[in-house]
């Protein structure tokens, strides 16, 4: 890559995936109405929805380990649902939030589980792989700054330090689609912004690795963070994707998302906050420059995001 | 990590020297002259030495081993899957089962044929107890089927286990002072009564069940995140809850069969082998937890007969030692662990 030119004819990456009229929910009712998304290679998506949206019960259909209610997901044109377990977990990271960690657990040993579906299961065959899995888990720890936890118990360790590990854990299952629900959670305001920073470029580095020419496509991966923070997710996310109860489900930029969607989803959110600036640094426009706040039609049933945030607004 | 091996060492060395020590005393002492040969098959076949070893001592030690390890494995098996420092095979009602079968074959005894209950020696009560551990077992992978998370089975076991234990009760009540005895001595737990034929049993169990769990440590491994995030790392959880419970259930059924129900074995050997490998991959810990629960129920034993050295029979009931000693170490080990990361 080496200009404006060659950017311009290089083709669009490919979809990783894809969500065809899914819904979600537990048992036979949907939360919402169905999706229909194509999320591409190089992708950071910011799932934005208030406490109960479903979020996590999306990102848990879209990781293949909740069955749809309707629809199907794809990834890499596999479809998840008929993947093997193992195939699944190696094609798709997924890191839920857990309240209950082993708390006897090394921070290298929450680390390292993330190699769980690239190691053979009947010991002698791990040779060869080991040391590699070794420098995979190093090589993520060191990206997360979170060495210095490798030989501590996660007992003895903050809610921050802990959720750096399990973030390091999904990285060390070096999948191309990363699903992340809630990874922001716990750390500091710098970590947070960090974090993204670096999720940004995990999509965007060669993927599969190994050396040039091996693979014939190296495309990056696709990230899917389910966040809480709005500000951060609009100055770092590549596209956004909104849900609420009730509520089609809405994809695109971060510009496209700011205005009547967002407000749409969270009908109570004040539209003039801004504290790092970071939606000016990426020119986004139309986040409310009037202030109003105003509930969206149709908010009758998603009404209650108002009422959870009525010290913002 | 290069303090393993030397643990694993330790260990070995351990279960070895607890094993010899468990045949070389007992109620009627042994010169080692007389020890050497009987165990190196010398002299006389018939001497009250060699058949003190060969039918008493080594069966008795090689019960002590095998029953050992199994338990700790099974314990091993049902706290990592259950993510509960609480869990064993006497938590999940396997204990129990067996107890119901056997407290319902000593009841039924006045109504069976004697001379076919004499022929059968001790073969029907280990069928009484590996039946009901079955069934209960098999009640527990129902339950399992339907239920989904950890938890909620934990305590459907409980729930099997105090109902077992009800029914154990009612028999009591309606049964005679003989029947009475002898399902409490029972119910005391022994290695005593265990033959050459049954340790063979107990052997081929043990071995199987532990290799089997020893294939499992990786998804056992992921396991520990609980069950969502094992689902995310690729592990077919409810299938391989079934395969941990049927390990599990195996292992408890045929010792609890030819043993009796061992209390506390099964869940303080984990604490012990975790408080002195400090890892948690499965693939250390589990060959820890053989070596531990082996040296664990040789020293009980050991100490179980101590008060009659010399003397007499006087054996004391093992379930009385394994609580008495295996509690303050297990109590130990937690203060240690509490005084490190505090």
């Amino acid at each position: 890559m080496n200009g404006t030119f060659a950017d311009a004819v290089a083709p669009a990456p490919p979809v990783l995936v894809s969500a065809r009229g899914l819904a979600v929910g537990h048992g036979r009712q949907a939360l919402f109405p169905p999706l229909d998304a194509a999320l591409r290679a190089g992708e950071l998506v910011c799932l934005l929805g208030g406490n109960g949206a479903g979020k996590t019960t999306l990102l848990k259909t879209l990781g293949g380990i909740l069955p749809p209610v309707a629809g199907s997901v794809t990834v890499g044109g596999e479809t998840v649902a008929t993947l093997a377990p193992r195939l699944r977990a190696r094609r798709i990271a997924l890191l839920l939030t857990t309240s209950q960690l082993p708390p006897f657990l090394l921070g290298r040993e929450l680390v390292s589980l993330g190699r769980t579906p690239h190691a053979p299961w009947l010991p002698g065959r791990a040779a060869r792989s080991h040391e590699s899995d070794a420098d995979i888990v190093q090589r993520v720890m060191a990206a997360l700054r979170c060495e210095h936890l490798a030989e501590r118990r996660l007992g003895q360790l903050s809610d921050g330090e802990r959720q750096r590990l399990c973030l390091a854990r999904a990285l060390a299952q070096d999948a191309p689609v990363l699903l992340l629900d809630e990874p922001l959670s716990h750390l500091d305001p710098p970590a947070k912004a960090e974090l993204l920073s670096l999720l940004q470029e995990w999509v965007r580095a060669p993927f599969p690795e190994g050396p040039s020419g091996s693979t014939p496509e190296r495309v990056g991966r696709t990230v899917v963070a389910a966040v809480h923070e709005v500000d951060l997710a609009l100055g770092f996310a590549d596209r956004c994707l909104l849900v609420a109860p009730g509520l089609p489900p809405f994809l695109g930029t971060p510009e496209e998302a700011a205005g009547e969607p967002l407000r749409r989803v969270f009908p109570g959110w004040p539209t003039f906050w801004d504290p790092l600036g970071l939606r000016r640094g990426r020119g986004v426009r139309g986040v409310g420059e009037s202030g109003d706040v105003h509930r969206a039609p149709g908010a009758g049933r998603g009404g209650h995001y108002g009422e959870r945030h009525p010290g913002k607004a | 990590m290069s303090k393993l091996p030397f643990i694993f060492a330790v260990l070995l060395l351990l279960v070895a020297l607890a094993f010899a020590i468990d045949v070389a005393f007992g109620p009627v002492m042994l010169s080692a002259a007389e020890l050497v040969d009987g165990l190196l098959g010398r002299g006389d076949p018939a001497s009250i030495s060699n058949v003190i070893l060969r039918e008493f001592r080594l069966p008795r030690a090689v019960a002590a081993l095998c029953a050992g390890a199994g338990l700790g494995v099974a314990g091993f098996l049902l706290q990592t899957q259950f993510r509960s420092p609480l869990a064993g095979p006497t938590e999940l009602g396997i204990s129990s089962g067996a107890a119901l079968g056997v407290a319902a074959l000593i009841l039924a005894e006045p109504l069976l044929p004697t001379a076919l209950l004499t022929a059968l020696g001790p073969w029907p009560v280990a069928a009484a107890a590996a039946l009901g551990a079955a069934a209960t077992m098999a009640l527990v992978l129902v339950i399992a089927s339907r239920v989904w998370d950890s938890a909620s089975l934990l305590l459907a076991g409980l729930m099997i286990a105090s109902a077992c234990g009800a029914v154990i009760s009612l028999m009591q009540y309606f049964s005679d002072a003989t029947q009475l005895k002898a399902y409490s001595l029972w119910g005391f737990g022994g290695l005593g009564g265990v033959t050459w034929p049954q340790n063979g049993v107990m052997a081929v169990c043990v071995g199987v069940g532990s290799l089997a769990a020893f294939l499992l440590s990786r998804p056992l491994y992921a396991t520990l995140l609980g069950d969502s995030a094992a689902a995310a790392l690729g592990v077919p959880v409810r299938a391989f809850r079934m395969m941990t419970l049927a390990v599990a259930s195996l292992l408890a059924g045929a010792i609890t069969a030819f043993c009796g129900p061992i209390a506390f074995v099964g869940l303080a050997v984990p604490h012990l082998a975790r408080a002195l490998v400090r890892r948690s991959d499965p693939r250390l810990l589990q060959p820890a937890c053989v070596l531990v629960g082996a040296a664990l129920l040789l020293v009980c034993d050991m100490l179980s007969h101590m008060p009659g050295l010399g003397r007499s029979q006087a054996v004391l009931p093992l379930n009385a030692i394994t609580s008495l000693f295996g509690a303050p170490a297990v109590l130990y080990f937690l203060l240690r662990r509490a005084g490190r990361s505090a």
